[in-house]
C-alpha cells in the first residue's frame, strides 16, 4: 500500500511546478523518494523534479509505485488546505484519497499508460551563471510586455537580459559582482520563449538561488531547490527549447 | 511498414499538380499501395477528415488558433500574420513561408509518420475541458515543429478542413480498385460505397481482400447511405416511353429527403447528404417509435410540413424554420423565407424552438411522407424490385397523421397521369416521381438511373426544373454592388471526370441581405488560384472553392464559348441563359450532387426536339 504524508508547502511546490508545464503526470516514488518528468505537449519545455522520502513526513511504500495524476485536480485539493496542514495521501484501488485537516477528499487515478514519461535529452553547456531569483524575475517582467521571446547573453563578466520589438525594448545587466557566481569563458546567447520563463519564476516561490546553464542556440538548462536544506525541498531542474533567429 | 508524413505529403503535392482523374487514380494506387497498415488512415487524411462523416467528428481547431500558433512559432505580431494571410489567402501556404522564418526549437522530435498526426489529430479532437485550448494548441505546434514546412502546410490544411485536394470520393475508389486488384468487380465495389460511403472502412476490406463482404454490399441500419435519384423527362408520355408504356407515379413532395434508421428501438434521422438531423424532428422519431411491426429497418422518405386537418401541405421554407439560426446572415435576413437556413442542433441534440406556448412541433407540423423501404427486421429488400418494396412498405407501415406513404397511382394512360401531376402541383408538390415496374427495378443507392425519373413544372420558364449549380467563383460588382460579389460563376458536374464545367454567371435574383452578404457567405471558401477540380475558360475575380448548391432557374440552355459544360461532348461548351436564384441554398446537397452534365445535356436535346 502507498501513503504517504506531506506538508502542504512542499505538495503545492510540486504541483505549481508541474502545472507550469503539463495538465497530467507521472509520480514516480521508489526508495529514494519522489521523481517527476513531464514534457509539455508542444515539447518546448520539459521539469524533472525531486523530492528525497527525508522531506516527507511519512513514506510509506512498496519498493516502487507510480501515481498518474491530473494536475488540475491537485490544484483543486490545495485549496482547501490551510499552510499548516499536512496532507496524508493513500493509493486505493484506482484512486488517490487525501485526508487534510477534517476533510478527505478522493480522485480518480488516469491510466498510467496513458502518461508518458518523457525521455531527458542529453543537454550540456559549459557556461553557466547563478543568480538570485529575484534579480531574474525583474529581467522577465521588464520584458513581459515588449516581446514574446527574451534573449540570454553570457559574458566572462556579465549576464544579459534583452527583449525588443519593433517600437519597444527592455534590458537587465548583471555584472559578475551582482551574481553568485558566472563560469564562462566566451560570449553565449541564445533566445527563448519567455511566456514558459514567466511561468517557471512564478512558480519557485521558495527558491532563493538558480542556475542558468546555455549555450548558443541551445535549450536552456534551469537547476533549482526550494529549500537550503541539504535534505529538504524540492529540486530539480527545467529545461526550454530555444527561439532560432534565421 | 511505417509511412512517412514527408512521404505522404510528397504525394499530395503531385496529386495537387495534376487534374486529371487517370493520372489522379494512378498516384493515389501507388500510395495506397506505399501505405500499409497506415491505410485507412491515409484515406482519411486525404479527405481531410479523422473519421465518417455521420461521426461528425472535426479537430476543433480555429483558424484563430493556427494564427496563434504561427506567431509564437515566427515571432511575428498576429496582425502581421493575419495582414499576410489576406495577402496568400491561404493558411497551408502562410504555414510554409512562416516556417522558414523565425523558428521555434524543440527539446526532442519525434518520427514524423502518417500515423503520429493522424493520432495527434484525433487527440486534440478529443480534448476538452478547461486547458483543453491550451493543450490542443501544443499538440498542434508540436506537430508543425516537429517536420518540415511542407509538412507543416499540409497539416494546417487538415486539421482545419481546408485541404481541398479537389479529389472526387469516386476518384479513391478508383484507386483503391487498381491497387487491390478488384477490378473484375469494381461495380460491387461502387455499391458497398453507396450504401457505406466510408472510403476509410472500404480500403480495410480490399485490402484484406474480402470479396464476399464486398459482393454482399448491402443497406444496414444506422449506417446512412446515398438515397437513390431520379433522371428527369421534359414529358409524360416521353417518361412512359422510356419505362415501357406503363409505370407507377408518386407525387414528388417538396421537403427534406430523410433516410430513417430504426434499430433496437432507436431511430435516427439522416439527410441525403448523411448528415445525422433526429434532434431536429423528435416528432417523426416518436412517430416512427410507434410503429410496431419494425424492429429493425430503413425507410426512404421526404419531411414536408402539412396539416393533417385541412390536408395542406406548406412551402419547403417553412421547414427551414425547423433549422437553427447558426449560419444566418443576420438577424433581419433570419425573417426572411428565401434564405438558406443550416441545421443546428443543441448540443444535446435534442433543442425544440418554442413559439410563444406552442412548440415548434404544434406551429409546423411535420409529416413524414414514405416512397420506399431498403431494409426490413433483418432482411435486406434493396435487390427486390420496386413492386415488391412497395407492397412491403404498405403491408409494414400503419399510416397517421405524421407518418404517411407517398400518394400513388399505376397507369399507362398519359390524360389520366397528366390529370395526377396536375392535382400533385395543387396539393403543393413539385411534380410526380415515375417509377418502373420491372423487376430489375432495384434500390440503387447513390444513382441517378432511368428505373426512377422525375416530372417538374415551372411554367414562367421554357425550361420545366430547376438546376442545383455549384459556386466555383466570383467576380466583383460595381456601382451599388461595389462592396459585394456583382455575380457568380456557376457550375454543373461532370461525374466521369470528376470536375466542375462552368454553366453561368448569376447576378440576378438576390435579396439584398443575400447579396450584400455573399463575400462572408464564401469568405471560408475563398481559394488563392482555380481549384483542381473546377474547368473554367472564364477567368473570376476570387476563385471558390466548390462546397455550396443554389438552385437557379433559367430561360433556355444554348452553346456558349466561354462555358465549359459539356464542352468535351460538344466541342463548345452550354450555357443557362437569364439563369436566376430561386432563394434556395441546397445546403442538404454535396457539391458532386450537382446536376451534372448529362442532364443538361439531355435537356439541351430536348430543348432542341421541342423546338
Amino acid at each position: 500500500m502507498t501513503k504517504l504524508s506531506i506538508s502542504i508547502k512542499n505538495l503545492r511546490e510540486i504541483i505549481d511546478l508541474l502545472n507550469t508545464v503539463v495538465s497530467e503526470a507521472k509520480l514516480k516514488l521508489d526508495s529514494n523518494g519522489l521523481n517527476v518528468k513531464a514534457v509539455d505537449s508542444a515539447h518546448v519545455a520539459m521539469i524533472d523534479i525531486h523530492m528525497n522520502r527525508e522531506s516527507f513526513i511519512d513514506y510509506d511504500v512498496d519498493q516502487e509505485d507510480e501515481l498518474a495524476v491530473d494536475v488540475d485536480k491537485l490544484k483543486g485539493i490545495i485549496k482547501l488546505a490551510t499552510s499548516n496542514d499536512n496532507i496524508v495521501m493513500i493509493k486505493e484501488n484506482e484512486r488517490l484519497k487525501f485526508k487534510l485537516g477534517s476533510i478527505s477528499k478522493s480522485i480518480p487515478l488516469l491510466d498510467n499508460s496513458s502518461v508518458l514519461t518523457p525521455k531527458v535529452p542529453a543537454i550540456h553547456s559549459e557556461s553557466y551563471v547563478i543568480l538570485r531569483k529575484g534579480e531574474l524575475e525583474r529581467g522577465l517582467k521588464a520584458a513581459e510586455d515588449v516581446s514574446d521571446a527574451i534573449k540570454l547573453i553570457m559574458k566572462p563578466d556579465e549576464f544579459r537580459a534583452r527583449s525588443a520589438s519593433e517600437s519597444e525594448d527592455s534590458e537587465m545587466v548583471l555584472q559578475k559582482t551582482d551574481l553568485i557566481e558566472l563560469n564562462c569563458s566566451t560570449e553565449v546567447k541564445s533566445s527563448y520563449p519567455l511566456d514558459y520563463l514567466l511561468r517557471l519564476v512564478k512558480s519557485l516561490g521558495n527558491a532563493e538561488e538558480l542556475k542558468l546553464s546555455f549555450k548558443d542556440d541551445y535549450p536552456l538548462s534551469i537547476e533549482f531547490k526550494t529549500s537550503k536544506d541539504a535534505v529538504e525541498g524540492v529540486s530539480g531542474f527545467f529545461l526550454l527549447a530555444p527561439r532560432m533567429e534565421h | 511498414m511505417v509511412l512517412l508524413f514527408s512521404i505522404f505529403s510528397d504525394y499530395l503535392n503531385r496529386m495537387t499538380d495534376t487534374s486529371k482523374r487517370l493520372e489522379l487514380k494512378q498516384i493515389l494506387s501507388s500510395l495506397f499501395i506505399e501505405s500499409g497498415t497506415d491505410l485507412k488512415k491515409v484515406i482519411y487524411l486525404i479527405q481531410g477528415k479523422i473519421a465518417p462523416d455521420y461521426e461528425g467528428k472535426e479537430t476543433g481547431i480555429a483558424e484563430k488558433t493556427v494564427i496563434e500558433i504561427l506567431s509564437d512559432i515566427s515571432g511575428n505580431d498576429p496582425e502581421i500574420i493575419l495582414r499576410k494571410l489576406g495577402k496568400i489567402g491561404d493558411i497551408g501556404s502562410l504555414t510554409q513561408e512562416l516556417m522558414n522564418s523565425n523558428k521555434q526549437e524543440l527539446l526532442f522530435k519525434d518520427i514524423m509518420t502518417v500515423d503520429k498526426v493522424f493520432n495527434t489529430l484525433k487527440l486534440i479532437s478529443e480534448k476538452s475541458g478547461p486547458d483543453s485550448t491550451k493543450i490542443k494548441k501544443d499538440l498542434m505546434k508540436n506537430l508543425l515543429l516537429s517536420g518540415s514546412a511542407d509538412e507543416a502546410k499540409y497539416i494546417v490544411r487538415i486539421a482545419l478542413g481546408k485541404l481541398r485536394l479537389g479529389v472526387a470520393d469516386s476518384t479513391i475508389l478508383m484507386g483503391l480498385v487498381d491497387a487491390f486488384h478488384f477490378e473484375d468487380i469494381s461495380q460491387d465495389v461502387e455499391s458497398y460505397y453507396n450504401f457505406n460511403p466510408d472510403l476509410a472502412g472500404i480500403s480495410e476490406i480490399l485490402f484484406k481482400n474480402d470479396r464476399e463482404e464486398i459482393k454482399n454490399f448491402g443497406p444496414k441500419p444506422m449506417i446512412p447511405f446515398k438515397v437513390m435519384l431520379a433522371e428527369r423527362l421534359q414529358s409524360i408520355p416521353s417518361i412512359l416511353e422510356k419505362m415501357g408504356g406503363k409505370a407507377a407515379f408518386e407525387y414528388k413532395y417538396d421537403g427534406l429527403r430523410a433516410q430513417v434508421h430504426i434499430k433496437d428501438g432507436t431511430v435516427k434521422i439522416f439527410s441525403r447528404g448523411n448528415e445525422e438531423t433526429t434532434g431536429q424532428f423528435p416528432d417523426v422519431v416518436e412517430a416512427v417509435k410507434s410503429q410496431r411491426k419494425i424492429k429493425d429497418g430503413i425507410l426512404d422518405g421526404e419531411m414536408v410540413p402539412y396539416n393533417p386537418a385541412t390536408g395542406e401541405i406548406f412551402p419547403f421554407q417553412e421547414i427551414s424554420r425547423r433549422r437553427g439560426r447558426k449560419n444566418d446572415l443576420s438577424t433581419s435576413s433570419a425573417k426572411s423565407d428565401n434564405i438558406m437556413k443550416f441545421e443546428v442542433v443543441s448540443e444535446e441534440g435534442k433543442e425544440i424552438q418554442r413559439a410563444g406556448n406552442k412548440t415548434i412541433e404544434d406551429e409546423i407540423p411535420i409529416t413524414l411522407f414514405l416512397f420506399d423501404i431498403v431494409y426490413l427486421n433483418g432482411k435486406d429488400l434493396s435487390r427486390k424490385g420496386y413492386s415488391d418494396r412497395r407492397k412491403a412498405l404498405q403491408r409494414t407501415i400503419k399510416e397517421t397523421d405524421k407518418i404517411k406513404l407517398a400518394q400513388r397511382i399505376e397507369s399507362s394512360d398519359p390524360a389520366e397521369l397528366e390529370a395526377f401531376f396536375e392535382l400533385s402541383i395543387e396539393d403543393g408538390c413539385e411534380g410526380i416521381v415515375a417509377k418502373s415496374l420491372d423487376k430489375k427495378s432495384i434500390y440503387r443507392a447513390g444513382a441517378r438511373g432511368w428505373n426512377w425519373i422525375k416530372y417538374k413544372r415551372d411554367y414562367q420558364s421554357m425550361i420545366n426544373d430547376t438546376f442545383d449549380l455549384a459556386v466555383v467563383g466570383a467576380f466583383w460588382g460595381h456601382g451599388r454592388r461595389a462592396k459585394t460579389y456583382g455575380a457568380l460563376l456557376l457550375a454543373t458536374y461532370n461525374r466521369e471526370k470528376g470536375i466542375f464545367e462552368t454553366f453561368c454567371k448569376l447576378g440576378t435574383g438576390f435579396t439584398d441581405d443575400v447579396l450584400f452578404s455573399l463575400p462572408r457567405i464564401f469568405s471560408g471558401s475563398v481559394v488563392p488560384g482555380k481549384p483542381n477540380n473546377v474547368d473554367s475558360i472564364l477567368i473570376p475575380d476570387v476563385w471558390i472553392y466548390p462546397d455550396k448548391v443554389m438552385e437557379v432557374k433559367g430561360a433556355e440552355i444554348t452553346v456558349s464559348p466561354i462555358h465549359t459544360c459539356n464542352k468535351d461532348a460538344l466541342g463548345k461548351g452550354l450555357a443557362l441563359r437569364f439563369p436566376r436564384f430561386t432563394g434556395r441554398w441546397r445546403d442538404d446537397k454535396k457539391p458532386e450532387n450537382a446536376t451534372n452534365n448529362i442532364e443538361i445535356l439531355e435537356i439541351y436535346k430536348n430543348q432542341k426536339k421541342s423546338l
